[in-house]
């Protein structure tokens, strides 16, 4: 059965479930298809122009280095919010995925070039972050396209981050670490009702949902690999706290998915798991990425899973260079978070039928 | 009727009045995931961190107690949890999937023998003999256990080894050389892996496997070829082209003909990789730059325009 055969079932489907009239617009709906095939892409083609984007951008980069345009402040920012304008307009006249190459490369550069520009007229860093950010949601309010707006969001996460260390203000990279956590859990679990809000909130969830992720990973390093920033390894397990509220949240989910009836079982799940997060109360990093692994899988999102997975492996690895904790704590610590998942194995093994 | 996914919901929802409490139940029904599948999900993940946590714990307790444990006790301490893992995997009647993420815990801890044997007996914890040893070591394992995690800590040990071993003992081997060693040795694995899948269909490689080991094998020949261009030529480098060329050949013709979107594009920006250096290396002036960010750009967009074209008539 084709693709679009298989659409107009669904509609008839849907047009019977919904109780009021449910009205839809069948040749936009078929139209959005013809675009959607016509540029179907995958992974690896959006890591492709990504990948392209980013040589291209530094090539050009080393041309203005050497023929000396640097020099001059008002050249670069006009070359950059040249750039950076011609990307977004390129992105909403052409919905064509073979342009996305060069506009990433022109985007990413107009916002280099602003930012250096910037600075060279002798602004403060501070200003020239805000303004950069700005930039970056000022994109996502033009253009919703998928590649431009998850680098916008990366943008904006990462001016948030610029700001906190550049003014010494480690200790809000726990708020950030909890608006990030917080977002990214919302966002998973609203999945129905940012969709169905509007055109603008539909086109921006996938990209913003990777986004969100990749800065939450940023953070997530910033306090997981340490003596990257200042921060008291007294207070790490602020962070913590946000991480087991969204943990504990989401093992009742997973409980009621489950349908766990008995109290016992009930109660045995979460002692174990605030066993667990008691644990790792020093390593919020882990928690984190393991909110990111069951919210993807929650909502069957492979792409986060894998980056979910791969971000444990290599927390947990970062652990070990942390010297700040003597071998034998950690020594417990990791012991003890690897008996505490040994008996859950046995308990879901146990009761395969809860 | 084929499977509704996300992309199907988002378009639908966009351009009518579908109301949120019925996406919600269609996204329940057909795109998250159920409870069978949530079941299998977590024992998965509970097991491997299990394994990997107690390991990791096992592995700091004894770097703690180093010095003040006899040697007797470190040793056998090890050797001991080895035996008694591999007879429990050998002898209950666990799920084959649990039994390999036990194995591969228990390879870990051949690691760790090998490191403690070599500061009981001061021969260096990172020298090239200590992972040539657990190499060999888990190598039966490796083969009869068939684990995918199981071969890729083996090919990440054999490189390890290798790259060991030429900065340790191998003093006169270049880097070019170096890389030119890599990169057959993994692109043997990954021919073998792919001959494998074609010859015998009982075998299932995972994706992320072959894309991984492909990945590493063509950074190898990247930046193998990129050092070679702006470093004197030497005889390796020529073979390493030539080698380089041969299999790129094959690799593209692999991937037409089982339809594989990955080894076109990787190969692909291998080549703009290495087209850009060479002309990099005619002229470093201003305009050359010009001129290969635009070259980038151009064949970046050649590359995926055609690849969304083959995967048009491939999906017909």
């Amino acid at each position: 059965m084709g693709k679009l055969d298989n659409i107009k079932t669904l509609l008839e489907r849907i047009h019977a479930s919904e109780a009021t009239g449910f009205k839809y617009d069948e040749d936009a709906i078929l139209k959005e298809y013809k675009t959607q095939q016509d540029n179907s892409s995958n992974i690896t083609i959006k890591v492709l122009s990504i990948f392209g984007g980013f040589l291209a951008t530094l090539a050009f980069m080393a041309f203005l280095g050497i023929s000396g345009f640097y020099n001059s402040e008002v050249t670069l920012l006009i070359f950059g919010i040249t750039f950076v304008i011609s990307a977004i307009i390129l992105n909403r006249k052409f919905h064509k995925l073979i342009i996305d190459t060069f506009s990433i490369s022109i985007y990413i550069l107009g916002i280099i070039l602003i930012a250096f520009g910037l600075s060279e007229l002798g602004i403060s860093i501070n200003m020239v972050t805000l303004l950069i950010g700005l930039t970056a949601i000022s994109t996502i309010a033009t253009t919703q396209n998928l590649i431009l707006s998850f680098i916008s969001v990366l943008i904006i996460g990462g001016s948030i981050l610029t700001l906190i260390f550049y003014n010494k203000a480690y200790n809000l990279i726990h708020l950030y670490i909890a608006f990030y956590t917080f977002t990214l859990t919302y966002i998973f679990l609203n999945e129905a009702k940012i969709v169905s809000t509007g055109k603008i909130l539909s086109r921006l969830y996938n990209p913003v949902r990777i986004g969100i992720i990749f800065s939450l990973l940023f953070g997530l390093i910033s306090i997981g690999k340490r003596n990257l920033i200042d921060i008291s390894l007294n207070h790490i397990w602020i962070s913590s706290i946000f991480t087991a509220v969204i943990i504990i949240y989401l093992v009742h989910i997973i409980i009621k998915i489950n349908q766990v009836e008995s109290v016992k079982s009930k109660v045995l799940i979460y002692a174990l798991s605030c066993l667990w997060i008691i644990t790792t109360l020093f390593a919020p990093a882990i928690s984190g990425a393991i909110i990111i692994v069951l919210l993807s899988f929650l909502v069957n999102y492979k792409t986060g899973l894998t980056i979910g997975i791969i971000s444990i492996i290599y927390f947990i690895s970062q652990y070990y260079y942390d010297l700040n904790l003597t071998l034998l704590i950690k020594s417990i610590i990791l012991f003890s978070s690897g008996i505490i998942f040994l008996g859950f194995y046995l308990f879901t093994t146990k009761n395969k039928n809860l | 009727m084929s499977k509704i996914d996300r992309e199907d919901i988002q378009i639908i929802s966009r351009n009518s009045n579908w109301s949120e409490a019925q996406i919600e139940k269609v996204l329940k029904e057909n795109v998250y995931n159920n409870k069978e599948a949530w079941y299998k999900f977590l024992r998965l993940f509970f097991i491997s961190l299990g394994v990997g946590f107690t390991t990791a714990g096992i592995i700091f307790f004894f770097a703690y107690n180093w010095a003040d444990l006899h040697k007797f006790v470190k040793l056998g301490l090890i050797e001991g949890i080895i035996v008694i893992s591999t007879t429990f995997i050998l002898f209950s009647n666990l799920n084959i999937d649990i039994k390999n993420i036990l194995l591969t815990g228990t390879s870990i801890m051949v690691g760790v023998l090998f490191a403690v044997f070599g500061q009981v007996y001061q021969t260096g914890a990172n020298a090239y003999d200590f992972f040539l040893g657990w190499t060999l070591f888990i190598t039966l394992w490796v083969v009869v256990s068939n684990y995918t995690p199981l071969w890729f800590l083996f090919i990440i040990l054999i490189n390890t080894t290798l790259v060991l071993y030429w900065k340790q003992v191998a003093h006169d081997w270049t880097e070019v050389f170096m890389f030119t060693l890599i990169f057959i040795v993994n692109s043997g694995f990954l021919i073998a892996s792919i001959f494998i899948t074609k010859l015998l269909e009982v075998v299932k490689i995972p994706i992320w496997f072959s894309n991984t080991l492909a990945l590493a094998t063509v950074s190898c020949s990247t930046i193998g070829v990129t050092l070679g261009i702006f470093e004197q030529q030497e005889s390796s480098f020529y073979f390493l082209v030539l080698i380089t060329t041969l299999l790129y050949i094959l690799g593209i013709y692999f991937a037409l003909n089982s339809k594989s979107g990955f080894y076109l594009a990787t190969i692909s920006f291998s080549i703009i990789i290495i087209v850009s250096a060479l002309l990099l290396n005619l002229s470093n002036d201003f305009m050359m730059l010009l001129f290969i960010s635009l070259f980038v750009i151009a064949s970046v967009t050649f590359v995926i325009k055609n690849l969304i074209n083959l995967q048009k008539k491939w999906a017909n």
